[in-house]
């Protein structure tokens, strides 16, 4: 009966130690099913898949900075408006909802504060009403700003002109002609002092011409309208008409008073003015406000007795909440906005998923909301803090609260997601593993259950497994705990290569996944990051190669020879030779390294040395230094050393000259290691192995070779090529003594890299400085193909770790 | 015998655990309702000792503003701040307040770190900051489409409040300058051939310029940006057009006869042959050993310690037009996404009164940005005549740029100067590649 054992074993996998269950072992079914349980658990637990609805709304608008003001609502916004009723500012439509919609019944004295229904006048309640009769005041229309009718957008008449209130125009006193600056080029064209010309002359020059500035600020005065300008400097007013110019200046018979709530378009439609209304609307500057309703008053009245009036009795409504009421009410405004903001920042995945649920999202997708700015509930300004001029003073919040400023609410950030996801998965994989088993197991008894074979009872088989995989056990704490600390980052390193994050401010935004398209894009010079860096990136890997070689070699055999020759017999005093010789390795590494640069410095103790000696005469002599390297010809060009010192580290003329010296340099830092190393193995060699030669009559150099060297370089290989993986990534002796230069590391066609720049030191550049991560990943990738496959294969076809 | 041990201590447990649940019968009492909540802000501002932010600490919490606001202060290098504030910032863990140097006020910005401050707080601050402070640190943003630089609907915005002034002058060694200082590049260039040719001492008969000991030092290198804009701003450029706003190009160009001028004037007396950096100018004129450097207020304290005779001159001009050079700033900003902006922003209103800059001056001995007539009010500012050198230079000063995109800036500018420097190209070149690698490095910085 197959069908039996896979249905044990699809049932194992999907609900572990299911199928352990049906197998009757019932131990082993237990110990699964615990191991489920702690799995489904943990993802249960970490999420928030059963709170209730309102909570789901809530999560999106928990995010905007601030409280709920809870029971302000009830009690002293319903106090308030008691109080102001009580003085004959009554709202009967306020009131008419409150009975009506929401069945308050005021007390018998009138005061609905006191009633035991009170408390529910909710926030969402109050925010419902206030957005409405906001919205219903705040419609789209044209407003005669003398009449204060009004016309709705769909009887307006086209053909009526949108005034220029705010512009930069030059008047030619002589001609009494205006111009100003035509958008398309570098002219002025021909203008009206508030409307285009059609038909209009162009001229090059305006300098001659008197600067008139119109500031788009409304005044009016004798029942005219005007627009504050200045005209060389002094402050006039020209009247908002099309058909003359009319242009006044402050006087005793002409006082103008300032409109500074009409900031919108303004028209002119049959000699008539409107300003066009638009809430929320920005125009030179400014935006449009919403409509104060009557409502809104107690609002404010309310919270000037809260904060000024009774603050030392209860605590004072604080800014941050008060603007998330307006981003609230604002919201309610724009109910595509709300439903967008609250689709973006209430993710299921994101906001209620358990851990290993949201972890798989998470890497999948790499988060997928922006960050919010809410700067638009501005345009509420007046309904909630009062009108910056002439709003009585307790009505007027301007002072009291801080409602400026964009409020920010952070989306998803994809270095974090990626991060978290990236744990949640190893996780998963540890639990996962239980899982399989389970399957496994299960089908493995029930096919020895069909084969009428006995299976392991349950207690034997965990014995059985504890004998058997005893050292897997004991290894797995260590296992997991090197999944976390040294798998999850070099993974999270790895992955990024492949990824779109680079650039200013990418690791607190959202970047994504693009495939292969970085590594196509080093390869092809076409595309903005290749330009530079496919060039950069193979002078690079090609330097770095000939620098690993070259400074394994050169201190391989530099300490292999120092070692020969600190080993001969005919040397004296050799303890003395080697102490001396190794203390290059005793000192640290960095130190010499930042010695090295100051003592090759142009200025340096080498250079003087060598003015010294006499050889700056000889190089002067050949030309190579001494003259710039423009007036260099020839061979001089080829081997030019400096203008006036040699250039160790600095010649970008001769970047050959400064990477000889960089290997000549890492000699001395390196070959003590090597030399202590084969002295050792040297003096291991079996001495009869010498005689016997020397009775051959072998001579020294003979014996050098088939002797002592194919010892030493069958005992020191793997350590070679480890040296080379080493010196592939050298990082301190490029990045200390040269920094990567000589060469422009500041220029982005040259891909940020110096001339000798090795992999890892113009990924450390492009990762600190410049903040190219992506790309920094991939080389890392690559420099791991590179390093990894070489360290693998020769490793594997090395005698000293075969024979292992 | 372990098993009554074991008894007794798990008795003791149940009892201990009874005993913390029992006397609150599910009632719930809220604080909040009793005391007022005290906000605590943390603030990142370069002080190793810590005293100097004590002492504002202090006078902040005496202040009616400050009352209630518990003010914790944390170490930050001024340039580690903002790196920091880019991880910490994400885990909560970061600064309500941070500082940062004039330079990194784009990069701030455009790693999405610095809140703008509300219109309120620029009137305050416009108040008594000085114009150059408040220029650094404010920037035309237009809020509808998130663009940053003039439009039609765009505010000025103010991101930071600048807490001191610096601008690079002439320093010079009194004991080795006869009379007053210079105050042409021409005078000086030809007192500089003089001294170059000079031999440095009786005993070494080495010319000076053989020493390296050259008459003009300057405390950065020659390819600074920064430090040059002094003798742009002669030849009348100005990165980003005269409004220095306009981030369709940096203009190099306009910098080729400055260019052409550095190579032929300036580089035979300042390092002859050498590199751009290769003269250590800063020790030199630390040491004493020559007379004259372009150095700012950072250094002063350097000098100071090695006991030098010196003084502060306006830069000299050139051809007889002024040498003005940028203004830099200190500045603090509130993190864009601090849970508590509204007591930070009285922190950092507070940092502009005369109590904190005076604890400034006295503790970091640093220019106060506030306007000039205010300063006459901060006590030990009127009897120091360095401070009222660094102000007097400051006059002549231009802002720095502000628009985000002059963080592309400073690479391509500092290229340009080296390659005409160090590998002679010619100017006309090296403007063309310098306007090249100003939209190379913009496209790779916007993707």
């Amino acid at each position: 009966m197959k069908y039996k054992t896979i249905i044990k074993t699809i049932l194992s996998s999907i609900f572990w130690g299911f199928g352990q269950l049906l197998n009757r072992q019932y131990i082993k079914a237990l110990f699964f099913f615990l191991v489920f349980v702690a799995f489904i658990g943990i993802e249960l637990g970490t999420s928030h898949y059963f709170i209730n609805d309102e909570a789901v709304d809530n999560i999106s608008l928990n995010k905007i900075p601030g409280k709920n003001l809870g029971t302000f609502y009830n009690i002293v916004f319903l106090e308030t408006y008691d109080q102001e009723a009580r003085n004959g500012n009554k709202d009967l439509d306020f009131e008419n909802y409150l009975i009506n919609e929401l069945k308050i019944t005021p007390t018998s004295n009138g005061l609905f504060s006191k009633s035991s229904d009170a408390h529910l006048f909710t926030e969402e309640k109050f925010i419902e009403y206030f957005s409405k009769t906001i919205d219903e005041l705040s419609y789209i229309r044209y407003q005669n700003i003398q009449t204060n009718n009004y016309v709705l957008p769909d009887d307006w008449d086209d053909s009526s002109l949108l005034l220029l209130t705010k512009d930069t125009l030059y008047y030619d006193e002589i001609n009494n002609l205006y111009y100003r600056k035509s958008l398309n080029n570098e002219q002025y064209e021909e203008t009206n002092i508030f409307t285009l010309k059609e038909n209009k002359n162009y001229i090059d020059d305006v300098t001659d011409f008197l600067l008139v500035e119109t500031t788009g600020v409304i005044y009016t005065a004798n029942n005219k309208y005007y627009v504050e300008a200045k005209i060389d400097d002094a402050t006039r007013y020209i009247e908002l008409r099309t058909d003359t110019i009319n242009i006044e200046q402050s006087s005793n018979a002409f006082r103008p008073i300032k409109k500074d709530r009409i900031i919108g378009p303004i028209y002119e439609s049959n000699n008539e003015i409107y300003e066009y209304y638009e809430p929320g609307l920005r125009y030179n500057t400014k935006r449009q406000q919403y409509i104060q309703p009557k409502i809104s008053e107690y609002l404010r009245k309310a919270v000037y007795t809260q904060n000024v009036e009774l603050v030392a009795r209860q605590n004072p409504v604080r800014s941050t909440d008060y603007v998330k009421l307006m981003i609230k009410v604002y919201l309610e405004l724009n109910p595509n906005i709300k439903e967008s903001y609250l689709n973006n920042f209430n993710n299921f995945y994101y906001d209620r998923a358990g851990m290993f649920v949201k972890g798989v999202w998470e890497v999948v997708t790499l988060g997928q909301t922006e960050e919010v700015k809410f700067n638009e509930h501005l345009a509420l300004t007046d309904v909630f803090v009062g009108y910056e001029t002439a709003e009585p003073t307790k009505s007027s919040l301007r002072s009291i609260i801080n409602y400026e400023g964009e409020v920010n609410v952070r989306g998803h950030v994809s270095t974090l997601l990626l991060l978290e996801g990236l744990i949640a998965i190893i996780l998963s994989l540890f639990f996962i593993f239980f899982g399989v088993w389970s399957a496994v197991d299960a089908y493995r008894v029930s096919n020895q259950l069909i084969n009428n074979e006995t299976p392991l009872k349950s207690k034997e088989y965990f014995k059985d497994v504890w004998e058997n995989s005893f050292e897997y056990i004991v290894l797995s704490p260590a296992m997991f705990v090197l999944a976390f600390i040294t798998i999850m980052p070099i993974v999270f390193g790895f992955v990024l290569a492949f990824t779109s994050i680079g650039g200013n401010g990418s690791m607190d935004k959202l970047f994504d996944w693009v495939g292969f398209k970085n590594f196509i894009e080093i390869f092809d010079p076409n595309t903005a990051i290749g330009q530079g860096f496919s060039i950069a990136f193979w002078r690079v890997l090609g330097w770095t190669i000939i620098w690993a070689v070259l400074s394994t070699f050169t201190v391989f055999f530099g300490g292999f020879f120092q070692a020969l020759i600190v080993n001969a017999e005919s040397v004296v005093f050799k303890k003395l030779w080697r102490t001396i010789l190794i203390l290059p390795w005793a000192i640290p590494a960095l130190l010499s390294q930042m010695v090295f640069r100051v003592i090759f410095n142009e200025g340096g103790m080498i250079n003087e040395l060598m003015n010294s000696l006499g050889f700056y005469k000889l190089f002067k002599g050949w030309g190579i230094l001494g003259q710039s390297f423009q007036s260099a010809t020839g061979w001089a060009k080829t081997f030019w050393l400096g203008h006036d010192n040699i250039q160790w580290f600095t010649n970008s003329h001769n970047p050959n000259f400064v990477r000889i010296t960089l290997v000549v340099v890492n000699i001395w830092l390196g070959f003590p290691y090597f030399m202590a190393l084969m002295t050792g193995i040297m003096t291991a060699i079996d001495k009869s192995l010498y005689e016997a030669a020397d009775i051959d009559g072998a001579t020294g150099f003979q014996k050098l070779v088939n002797i002592t060297m194919p010892l030493v370089l069958y005992s020191t290989a793997p350590i070679l090529i480890m040296t080379f993986s080493g010196n592939f990534n050298n990082f301190g002796v490029i990045y200390f003594i040269t920094g990567g230069g000589p060469g422009d590391l500041t220029a982005v066609e040259r891909g940020y890299a110096g001339q000798t720049d090795i992999l890892i030191s113009w990924m450390y550049r492009l990762t600190v400085d410049w903040q190219i991560y992506n790309m920094a990943s991939v080389f890392s990738v690559l420099i791991f193909i590179v390093v990894g496959s070489v360290t693998a294969w020769n490793l594997s076809k090395t005698n000293a770790f075969t024979e292992d | 015998m372990r098993k009554t041990f074991l008894t007794i201590i798990t008795l003791l447990t149940v009892v201990l655990l009874v005993a913390c649940g029992a006397p609150n019968n599910g009632e719930k009492i809220d604080f909040a309702d009793l005391f007022p909540e005290k906000e605590t802000i943390r603030v990142w501002i370069d002080d190793q000792e810590g005293e100097y932010m004590k002492a504002v600490i202090k006078a902040f919490n005496e202040t009616e503003a400050g009352k209630g606001i518990v003010v914790e202060h944390q170490h930050m290098g001024t340039v580690d701040a903002r790196e920091r504030l880019k991880t910490f910032g994400l885990t909560g863990n970061g600064a309500d307040i941070f500082q940062f140097p004039h330079d990194h006020l784009a990069a701030a910005i455009l790693d999405d770190l610095v809140y703008a401050l509300p219109e309120t707080v620029r009137t305050k601050v416009a108040e008594r900051a000085h114009p150059l402070g408040l220029d650094i640190a404010t920037i035309l943003y237009d809020e509808g489409t998130g663009e940053f630089g003039p439009g039609s609907n765009a505010t000025p915005k103010l991101y930071a409040v600048p807490m001191s002034l610096e601008a690079v002058g002439l320093y010079y060694n009194k004991d080795l300058v006869e009379g007053d200082p210079v105050e042409t590049y021409e005078e000086l260039i030809a007192q500089a051939k003089v001294w170059n040719a000079a031999p440095v001492s009786e005993t070494d008969t080495r010319t000076n310029a053989e020493a390296k000991r050259y008459f003009l030092a300057t405390s950065s290198h020659w390819a600074d940006s920064y430090f040059m804009q002094h003798i742009y701003s002669a030849f009348g450029f100005k990165p980003f057009g005269p409004n220095l706003d306009d981030a369709s190009k940096v203009g190099f160009a306009d910098a080729k006869e400055a260019l052409e001028w550095m190579v032929d004037e300036l580089k035979p007396i300042t390092t002859g042959n050498n590199l751009h950096d290769g003269v250590a100018g800063g020790d030199n004129f630390a040491n004493g050993l020559v007379p004259y450097i372009i150095g700012g207020p950072w250094n002063i304290e350097q000098y100071r310690d090695e006991g030098l005779n010196f003084g502060i001159a306006p830069l000299p001009s050139i051809n007889g037009e002024k040498a003005t050079p940028f203004a830099g700033a200190q500045m603090a900003a509130i993190y864009k996404y601090s849970q508590n902006k509204d007591a930070a922003t009285k922190f950092l209103e507070f940092l502009m009164s005369d109590k904190a800059m005076e604890l400034q001056l006295e503790y970091k001995y640093k220019l106060p940005a506030l306007k000039n007539d205010l300063l006459a009010n901060i006590e030990g500012f009127s009897d120091d005549p360095f401070m009222q050198a660094i102000s007097l230079q400051l006059q002549d000063a231009i802002p720095m740029p502000t628009i985000p995109e002059v963080q592309y800036y400073w690479g391509p500018g500092e290229s340009m100067i080296k390659s005409i420097w160090n590998e002679g190209t010619l100017p006309a070149t090296a403007v063309v590649t310098a306007e090249d690698a100003y939209e190379a490095q913009k496209a790779l910085g916007g993707k």
